[in-house]
């Protein structure tokens, strides 16, 4: 059975590379084809491409006195545990990107340790 | 096997069908744990059910070569395992599991009679023995981990969990989990409340763990899983959840980690690869220098064309050569191949 893909209509994937050829074992190794897209940014929706840049900042992590003022106001998730509206008082991981998830951890950690 | 494909034009239905039927196939399995007897095990994860009669023993309905079952042990005694064991006492665990597979007769006499191209059923039983070592302390046992196979088991509990208890107590569970991991670490590694990196409110404590190299993808693992449809709370279809907890409970612990956080690579040409493994940002991109990647989400892989301030646009042809889709057209069970116009929200489909 012929793997190859299918010529994509871009110059900058060539049929005869060695990127091809990872992707061409990605597609044949695995139990679920994979979709295989090409996205050229400035020209295509490169909207599924950015969505899976997971660890970039969103909006709440441009503003730290804010994100300082939430993280106060939240506590641990030890102490939020015993509280009764815990899903009003989660932090949104969605909107403080990768950084600002580690901040919050070690904070949390901290303050597990001072306990 | 559970398959959720985003649209039908992109179902690759087709090749998936045929390679499931083509594939090796394991039917009726059936799996026992025996193991040393400082543990037990205590719990069994993945696509398996246990023996409503006999301990220890699992069944699989069917399995491939690629999927995979977890489980976690418990010790007999609070104090674990003993001291001053002797090398060769190390604890084992012993699996056997016992199959059925059915293959083409290949004997002379099948091939020339009534029989011929007859299916031959037999039933298999493979013995595997592994011993482990025992760490020396808390400093080699972190040391030692395998980060990926801790993401498949945290996956599988929290999937759990988040059935049982609901997302948002999966979401809480798995951030503490995080939480008391980076605590033992600071407690074994003196970075306590006391020193390391000053973080917000002058409190203290390496959250990545940069001391202890297998742990240090650890953090992008959970914040991934905290960010698949498996536990976002909104603006997830519920089939697309089923899916996904389908799918996270037979994969094995490399293609989870592909899930959960997707591997970026970056390329200087097409044949020139130029690093292996880029954090998933905006500013790796950039960093990088490169204008080629490619990016691995295990049910996607995206080819990337960042767009130089030096390259024209008119160096790519758009729309697409419609010989490029004549020729891809003749493929029987090719993928479809979204196309995509800056500035316009709609995507076309074409089936290549």
């Amino acid at each position: 059975m012929n793997f190859s893909l299918p010529s994509p209509p871009l110059n900058f994937c060539p049929w005869q590379c060695a990127l091809r050829a990872q992707l061409n074992t990605l597609r044949e190794s695995r139990a679920l084809t994979p979709r295989v897209l090409f996205v050229r940014g400035g020209l295509d929706n490169a909207a599924e491409f950015d969505a899976q840049l997971i660890e970039a900042r969103r909006w709440l992590a441009a503003f730290p006195a804010l994100l300082h003022c939430i993280l106060l106001a939240c506590g641990t998730p030890l102490q939020r545990r015993s509280q009764s509206h815990v899903s009003l008082q989660e932090p949104d991981v969605e909107g403080f990107g990768f950084v600002s998830f580690l901040d919050i951890v070690a904070m949390q950690a901290s303050e597990l340790l001072r306990s | 096997m559970m398959v959720l494909y985003p649209t039908v034009a992109e179902a690759s239905m087709p090749r998936d069908v045929h390679r499931v039927v083509s594939r090796p196939t394991a039917l009726h399995g059936t799996l026992r744990l025996r193991t040393s007897p400082e543990i037990v095990p205590a719990r069994a994860y993945g696509h398996c059910f246990e023996d409503g009669r006999f301990d220890n023993l699992h069944h699989l309905i069917a399995c491939g070569p690629c999927d995979t079952v977890a489980f976690d042990f418990d010790f007999v005694l609070k104090e674990g395992f003993r001291s001053g064991r002797e090398a060769d006492l190390r604890p084992a665990v012993q699996m056997a599991f016992e199959y059925t597979v059915i293959f083409p007769s290949s004997s002379p006499q099948d091939a020339q009679g009534e029989d011929a191209g007859a299916y031959v059923r037999q039933r298999r039983r493979r013995v595997s023995t592994a011993q482990v070592s025992v760490a020396a302390g808390k400093k080699a046992l972190l040391e030692s981990a395998d980060p990926e196979a801790m993401l498949a088991l945290l996956t599988h509990k929290v999937v759990k969990a988040s059935q049982r208890e609901g997302l948002e107590e999966a979401r809480l569970m798995l951030t503490d989990w995080l939480v008391i991991l980076a605590a033992r670490y600071a407690e074994v590694y003196g970075r306590g409340a006391a020193a390391g990196k000053p973080l917000l409110g002058g409190r203290k404590v390496d959250a990545s763990f940069s001391e202890c190299v297998p742990l240090q993808a650890v953090p992008r693992l959970v914040y991934g899983l905290l960010r698949t449809a498996l536990l976002q709370p909104l603006n997830v279809h519920p089939d697309q959840r089923t899916f996904l907890a389908s799918l996270a409970g037979q994969l094995a612990p490399q293609s989870l980690a592909r899930v959960v956080y997707p591997l970026l690579c970056s390329w200087a040409g097409p044949d020139d690869l130029a690093f292996p493994a880029h954090s998933l940002s905006r500013a790796a991109l950039v960093t990088s220098g490169c204008s080629l990647f490619l990016l691995d989400a295990y049910l996607t892989v995206i080819v990337y064309y960042a767009a130089t301030p030096g390259t024209s646009a008119d160096e790519l042809p758009f729309p697409p050569p419609q010989k490029a889709r004549a020729g891809a057209a003749r493929r029987p069970a090719a993928r479809g191949i979204g196309v995509c116009c800056a500035g316009s929200l709609e995507k076309s489909e074409s089936r290549a």
